[in-house]
Parts: structure tokens; C-alpha cells; sequence
């Protein structure tokens, strides 16, 4: 009994033993200056903090001895580092006008970009906003790269490379996103409510997400709460007059003591859509509702996050008919109407993930577990009995430790895994896949060397995958069962200089083949096809090459990336000479080998003339084919993306604040396959015009219009192309954002 | 302002999530040598029976459709 209240004693006054807190100021590392108004955030904590005006800043609670911070500001360089908390902290940050490098969370460990083997594209969803999107896929597509397989306005899946569906994995605050992606027209199933940031990782990237990840990765990681004793409610409102569009949001972030909480709902309601024809695409409207809760507190070395996330939608489905002749006139009307219409897919995501991270001297060991509900339905001719209704359950777990050997020599490793369990709706009319349950597994580690400038990086993964399917007496006839395994590596190396940084990286990746390829055997209406699964297909397996060089100067910056990928027992579908239920037959089988070469590169010049100027570009190159059988379908378009960017700093309370112009040419895409159909080249010219008010009452106003020429195009990615349907034509927007912040007295 | 905070946030999630719950109701037809014969509108549990069952005429038995195309 005496030895268990030493104990208990023991680890109340370890408790006591960190500290209330620290502080420290941040500097120029020139002038040796504190920097006003810089940030600072514990990465770890996800919890900010901006200097005052002498550039000092102060944490108060339970901190260990050592935390990971992020230092910025505009103008500087940004800094990542552990420091110490038990003395006074000083952070020196070098001037530089172009923002380069920023904190990459989804590697195996936070770090700088610039000492990461891999190169990841980071994004603020502010910065992608810059000229308000009408979906999440719209705007992600600004990122060299990533492009957007489309449904009219409402279905966006991302593109990476030219793969999508199944080989490219979503993660939300590191919990997979699962909105059956195999289907052509199911999109991402969430919204931009309370995202901070994206993240995209470019080719396969099994070693750090397991199966799935061969066309890359895209992460989403949730706003960081507000400071330390701040309360902050965004009121977010904007509307388009394209599709009549209104998009409603409500955010609060309150820091109260050693409770963080963020949480807040947006309501976004699309009429259909108007071509440059002035006409309306039936049925393209769609309704979207989201809500999200996230929770953080931290207690010495313990750090937990516990975040819920809502979403659902009812999408409309444009291009339906039952007619053999297709003319698309067929899909256009000159009335633009919002009310609900058949066919209609709805979905409900429920996301939820608890993360515990306990923070030691050299160690620090991720706790994650969560889980993941979809329903998904789809209603084809009757508004009451849905013709496909599927609901899947993920569990979900990554428990990983990061250990610090010396300067020199540190590691990541751990554990993976999740189960799926997959249940058709007993309402449905049809069932395209049977019930099934899935069980992953997997198995890595990540051995890190710093040398200099020189930094190396080496892992090695080992996952397996069972699934089980059962058997019903209508649809499928036969039990399967089955175990596939996969082995991964990467090997990478990065070289920083003061203004040169390349990159070599190599990296393998896998993909067990999804249920929808082993064992479909019925009509897919969102896709017009009488799909057949084939079970004997095996796992495809990818390598990939990536170099890239980066120069960075005070006002210039470029970057050149390079890859070089090849797909083996790659999964295809392909259309055969029958008719089943009145719809074309098309069945999976695989190709042996495909090949995937691209460019990703851009420049960012900021002119020394005029400090307020941002001339950014980026050109985007893919090509994919198979040696024995050509080209592959669904290759993106080569692309081009140029914007300017003037940022004016005038003192008037209420002012413009940026002009944007931003430019997109869409090269032709001429390598297609039997009965796939070329697309021709366009331009499509956004200009954004946005104002802030620093008023008691601060607002940013953001006005202009997407497609500013009303020029009339279809991309080679849309799923309308086939029937001759056309995008949204001009569209003006206007988009409030009110802030109202409280900070309560110390 | 912990309090005022508290109600501040409540109602923002009362106002984004309250809705109320209408009952559908479409205007249903079946097809009948050619021709659409309206059935007029139909709500709720009258619309699910009827999309189920269909709708007997002289003896046979007709799909419904409760959508426009």
C-alpha cells in the first residue's frame, strides 16, 4: 500500500515537474530584431500563437522538455525545430520573399519540406480559395499534378498523376477516407468545413498508407485551434450565379484553459448549372451538408485530439437516359430548377478519429485510432426504393513511434491496419457487389541519416489484406475468400543548399484488387455499364522514380519534377460484345505492364520592383501506356496554370487586398484509346478581386468571376464528355467572410 | 464569456443543422399502351406502397414512376 501511494506520489509531482508554461521571441537573423505579430505554433499541439509586437511570445500549461515548433512569418524563411522549455526561447528567422518550404505532416514525421526525400505539394485551403471553389475537388486542382474527374458540378474525384478511384487513397486528419471511390461517380465525400490544409503526395506511396496508394495520397488536415485564452466564430457566407449556388458556414475555435475546442457546420445548396449557351444542365444540381467537432487538450507529455466529422450530400446525376440515340440536347433544358429529381445519389459519412500522442525526450509515440460509416444509395427510377444501397464500416488504427537516436540517426515504425465490413441495403433493387468484410494489416519502419546538407532516407513495408465475401441465393452464387500480400520500400535522398535542393526518390507501391474487380456482376447506373468482375486477378504493383531540383533565390523560385513509373498487372475495364439488361457489357482484366512518365514544374517570380507582385506558374505533364497495348484512357490533359497575384498593403481600414488573375490552358489530349475520343485544347480566365476591413468587426470580401471569357469546354476528365455535355459557363461569385475574435483577459 | 461563448456556439449549430422534416410527395404516373396516366400526387407512406406495388388497372398490374425524366 506504501509502495502504491509513493507511486501515486510520484506521478502527481512528475506532473508539477514540467512546467507552466514558456516562453520566447522570435527574431530577424539579420538585424537580430524581434519580428512583430510573427506566428509561432506547437505542430504537435496543433495550437497557435501570434507574437506581440516586441516579437515575444508565451505558451502557458503542462509542457515536457522538449516541443516541436513552427516559427513564421511574411518575409521569412519558415523555421521547424525542438526546443528546449526550460529556458527562454530564441528563434532567428532568415528574410524571404518566396515562401517555399512549409511543415509536411503527412510523411512519416513532421518536417520541414526541405529535408524531405519526396517532394509534397502543401497547401492552405486560403491559399487555394484565393478565388472561391464550388466543390473541394475544384479546389484542390490548383495543385500541379492533381486534376479532377468530374460529374457536373456536384461529383468530383481527385486525379494524381492519371490514376484515380482505388488508387488514390484520402486521408482526413490520417483516417482513410472510404466513399466507395471504385465507382466512377462517387466523389470525395467531404467538404472544405474546418480544413486548414492539403497535402499531396505524388505516386506510390505504399510504405507509409499501405495498399491503395499508387496513385498518390491526398491528405487533409483540420485547422489548427485558436490561441491559448482566444475565442474566434468565422461566419462564411457565398453565393454564385452560375448555379444559383449558396454555400453557408458557421465556425467557432475557443481555447479555454487546457481545452481546445473547434466546431461548425456549412449548408451548400446548387441549382443546376448554366453552359456558355445560356442553357441548364438537367438534373446537375446538388445539396451538401457537413458539421465537424474536434477536441484537443494535453497534459505534460500526453497530447490527445479527438475529431468528429459529418458530412452528406444528395448529388444529382446529369446524362441519364434510356435512350440508344444520345444527342445532348437531351440533357440541357432552358429553365434552371434546385428541386429534387431522379436519378439521385445520396451518401452519409460519418468520420471519427482519436489520436493520443505521448511525447518522451528522445521517443514520441501516436496513438490513432478511428473509424469510418458510409451509406451510400443510389435511386435509379423509384424516389422511395433505392436501386443500389450499400453500407460500409471501417475501424482503423496506426500506432507509430518516432525515435531520435542522436543528430544523426532517427526512425519512424509501426503498426497499420483497418477492418471493413460491407452490407448491401436489404431495400435495394440490385446489388453490384456482395456482402464482404476486409481485414489489412501491415507492418513498417523508416530509418532517417542526416549528414550536412546530405539527408537519406530508407523503409521497408510488409502488409497483408484478406477479404471474404458471402454468398446469396439471387445475386452471388459463391463464397470468396482469398489472402493477397505486398512488400514495399523507398529509398530516397535529398541534397540543400542555401538555393539548390534535389531530390531522388524511389518508391514502391501496391494495390489489392478492389471487390468491384473481383466481383462485380450486375448494372452500375452511374456508370451506364453492365459490369462483370473477374476473381482471379492478382495485386498490381508499382515502382516509381521521382528527381526534383529546386532553386530558390530572394525573388525567384523553380522547381523541376521529373518521374518515371511502371504499373505491373495493372486493372482495366474494357467493353465486350454483349448486351445484359439492355446495358453494354464490360469486364476487368489486367494489362501486364504499364508505363507512366510526366513533368510536374513551375516558377514563382516576385520582382524586387514591385514587392507586391507574385507571378506564379506551373505546367503539368502525364503520359501513360502500355508497351503491348497503347495508350491508356483517362489520361489528364497537359496543363498550364499561370496566375498573377498583386497583394496591396494600403492603410485605409477597409481596402483591396489582393487581385488575382489566374489563367489556365488546357493542352490537347490527343492519346487515347479505341473508341475514347480526343478532347481539343482551351482557356479558361478567372479573375478574383478581394477587400478586408480591419474594423472592429473584421471582414474579407471576395469578389470576381470563374471563366471570365464564358468560354465553352468540355475536359478530357469528365465523366459528360461521352454524352457531349459541356461545363459551367461564366460564373460570378461573392463571398463574405466575417471574423469575430475574442481574447479574454490574462 | 464562457457562457456567452457556450450559447453563441449552441445556436450556431441549432441554426445549421435545424431542419424540419417535410414529407415527400411526387407527382406519379404509370405508362399504359403508349400513353402516361397521371395519378396525381402522392406523399409519403401512399407514395411508397404505390412505387412498391404499382398500380392495378383492369386486372393487370402497372410500374409506377413518381420522377420527371
Amino acid at each position: 500500500m506504501k509502495n502504491n501511494l509513493l507511486v501515486f506520489c510520484l506521478i502527481v509531482s512528475s506532473y508539477n515537474a514540467f512546467g507552466q508554461g514558456f516562453s520566447g521571441k522570435i527574431l530577424d537573423s539579420l538585424t537580430k530584431e524581434g519580428i512583430p505579430f510573427a506566428s509561432i505554433m506547437l505542430t504537435d499541439y496543433q495550437l497557435g500563437a501570434r507574437c506581440d509586437s516586441a516579437g515575444n511570445f508565451t505558451f502557458k500549461g503542462s509542457f515536457p522538455e522538449s516541443v516541436q515548433l513552427k516559427a513564421s512569418s511574411s518575409g521569412y524563411e519558415t523555421q521547424f525545430s525542438a526546443v528546449s522549455t526550460l529556458s527562454e526561447i530564441q528563434i532567428y528567422l532568415n528574410p524571404q520573399h518566396i515562401e517555399m518550404h512549409e511543415v509536411i505532416v503527412s510523411g512519416a514525421r513532421n518536417q520541414l519540406q526541405r529535408y524531405n526525400s519526396t517532394h509534397i505539394e502543401h497547401r492552405t485551403m486560403s491559399d487555394l480559395n484565393v478565388i472561391p471553389a464550388t466543390n473541394l475537388g475544384q479546389s484542390i486542382e490548383a495543385i500541379p499534378g492533381v486534376y479532377n474527374s468530374s460529374t457536373g458540378n456536384g461529383v468530383s474525384k481527385p486525379v494524381i498523376r492519371g490514376l484515380q478511384g482505388v488508387r488514390v487513397v484520402s486521408l482526413l486528419n490520417g483516417i482513410r477516407i472510404e466513399n466507395q471511390q471504385w465507382g466512377g461517380d462517387h466523389g470525395m465525400g467531404l467538404t472544405d468545413l474546418g480544413i486548414g490544409t492539403v497535402e499531396v503526395i505524388k505516386g506510390p506511396s505504399s510504405l507509409l498508407y499501405g495498399s491503395d496508394a499508387l496513385g498518390g495520397v491526398i491528405y487533409f488536415f483540420d485547422e489548427a485551434f485558436a490561441p491559448q485564452k482566444t475565442h474566434e466564430l468565422k461566419i462564411t457566407s457565398q453565393f454564385e450565379t452560375n448555379s444559383m449556388g449558396t454555400i453557408n458556414s458557421l465556425f467557432y475555435k475557443g481555447s479555454i484553459k487546457g481545452l481546445r475546442i473547434n466546431v461548425g457546420g456549412r449548408f451548400n445548396s446548387q441549382a443546376d448549372y448554366q453552359l456558355a449557351s445560356n442553357q441548364f444542365v438537367k438534373n446537375s444540381r446538388f445539396q451538401e451538408s457537413s458539421g465537424k467537432v474536434s477536441l484537443g487538450w494535453n497534459r505534460g507529455k500526453w497530447i490527445s485530439h479527438l475529431k468528429y466529422t459529418y458530412a452528406s450530400a444528395r448529388l444529382g446525376i446529369p446524362g441519364h437516359t434510356h435512350d440508344s440515340i444520345i444527342s445532348p440536347e437531351l440533357f440541357k433544358s432552358s429553365e434552371r430548377r434546385r428541386a429534387k429529381t431522379l436519378p439521385v445519389q445520396n451518401f452519409i459519412n460519418h468520420i471519427l478519429s482519436f489520436e493520443n500522442k505521448f511525447v518522451f525526450k528522445k521517443h514520441t509515440l501516436d496513438l490513432l485510432v478511428g473509424g469510418t460509416q458510409n451509406k451510400l444509395e443510389e435511386f435509379e427510377e423509384k424516389v422511395t426504393i433505392p436501386y443500389l444501397s450499400i453500407n460500409l464500416t471501417n475501424v482503423l488504427y496506426n500506432f507509430k513511434m518516432t525515435s531520435t537516436f542522436n543528430k544523426r540517426f532517427s526512425a519512424v515504425y509501426g503498426i497499420q491496419g483497418m477492418a471493413q465490413n460491407q452490407v448491401n441495403g436489404t431495400k435495394a433493387e440490385e446489388r453490384l457487389l456482395p456482402n464482404s468484410t476486409q481485414f489489412d494489416n501491415g507492418l513498417y519502419t523508416n530509418f532517417y541519416m542526416d549528414l550536412a546538407s546530405w539527408k537519406f532516407q530508407v523503409g521497408a513495408r510488409a502488409d497483408v489484406r484478406t477479404i471474404r465475401s458471402s454468398k446469396d441465393s439471387v445475386y452471388f452464387p459463391n463464397e470468396f475468400e482469398k489472402i493477397f500480400g505486398g512488400y514495399n520500400f523507398a529509398i530516397g535522398a535529398v541534397y540543400s543548399s542555401k538555393k539548390h535542393l534535389l531530390r531522388f526518390n524511389v518508391s514502391s507501391g501496391f494495390r489489392v484488387p478492389h471487390l468491384s474487380e473481383l466481383l462485380s456482376d450486375g448494372v452500375h447506373h452511374g456508370t451506364f455499364r453492365y459490369e462483370i468482375g473477374n476473381r482471379f486477378l492478382k495485386p498490381e504493383k508499382a515502382i516509381q522514380l521521382d528527381v526534383s531540383y529546386e532553386y530558390t533565390s530572394e525573388h525567384l523560385s523553380f522547381v523541376l519534377n521529373p518521374f518515371i513509373s511502371q504499373v505491373v498487372d495493372y486493372v482495366t475495364i474494357n467493353p465486350r460484345d454483349s448486351i445484359i439488361d439492355g446495358f453494354q457489357v464490360f469486364e476487368y482484366e489486367q494489362l501486364s505492364s504499364v508505363q507512366l512518365i510526366g513533368l510536374d514544374a513551375g516558377f514563382h517570380y516576385h520582382p524586387h520592383f514591385a514587392h507586391f507582385l507574385h507571378l506564379e506558374s506551373s505546367f503539368s505533364y502525364i503520359r501513360g501506356f502500355s508497351r503491348a497495348n497503347g495508350n491508356l484512357s483517362l489520361m489528364p490533359q497537359p496543363r498550364i496554370n499561370t496566375s498573377i497575384i498583386a497583394k496591396l498593403a494600403t492603410k485605409s481600414k477597409f481596402r483591396i487586398s489582393e487581385i488575382v488573375l489566374q489563367h489556365t490552358y488546357f493542352l490537347p489530349q490527343n492519346n487515347v484509346i479505341l473508341f475514347e475520343t480526343t478532347s481539343v485544347d482551351y482557356s479558361l480566365l478567372n479573375l478574383g478581386i478581394n477587400f478586408t476591413s480591419d474594423t472592429k468587426l473584421p471582414f474579407t470580401l471576395q469578389l470576381g468571376v470563374r471563366n471570365l471569357t464564358n468560354t465553352n469546354y468540355i475536359n478530357h476528365l469528365s465523366r459528360l464528355k461521352n454524352i457531349g455535355l459541356e461545363s459551367p459557363g461564366r460564373n460570378v461569385y461573392i463571398k463574405l467572410l466575417l471574423t469575430i475574435n475574442y481574447h479574454e483577459k490574462k | 464569456m464562457k457562457k456567452s461563448s457556450l450559447i453563441l456556439s449552441t445556436a450556431a449549430i441549432v441554426f445549421i443543422f435545424a431542419s424540419c422534416k417535410k414529407e415527400e410527395c411526387h407527382e406519379c404516373h404509370y405508362d399504359k399502351n403508349g400513353s402516361e396516366i397521371e395519378l396525381g400526387k402522392k406523399c409519403g407512406d401512399d407514395l411508397k406502397n404505390i412505387e412498391a406495388s404499382g398500380f392495378t388497372d383492369s386486372g393487370t398490374v402497372y410500374e409506377v414512376h413518381c420522377h420527371e425524366h
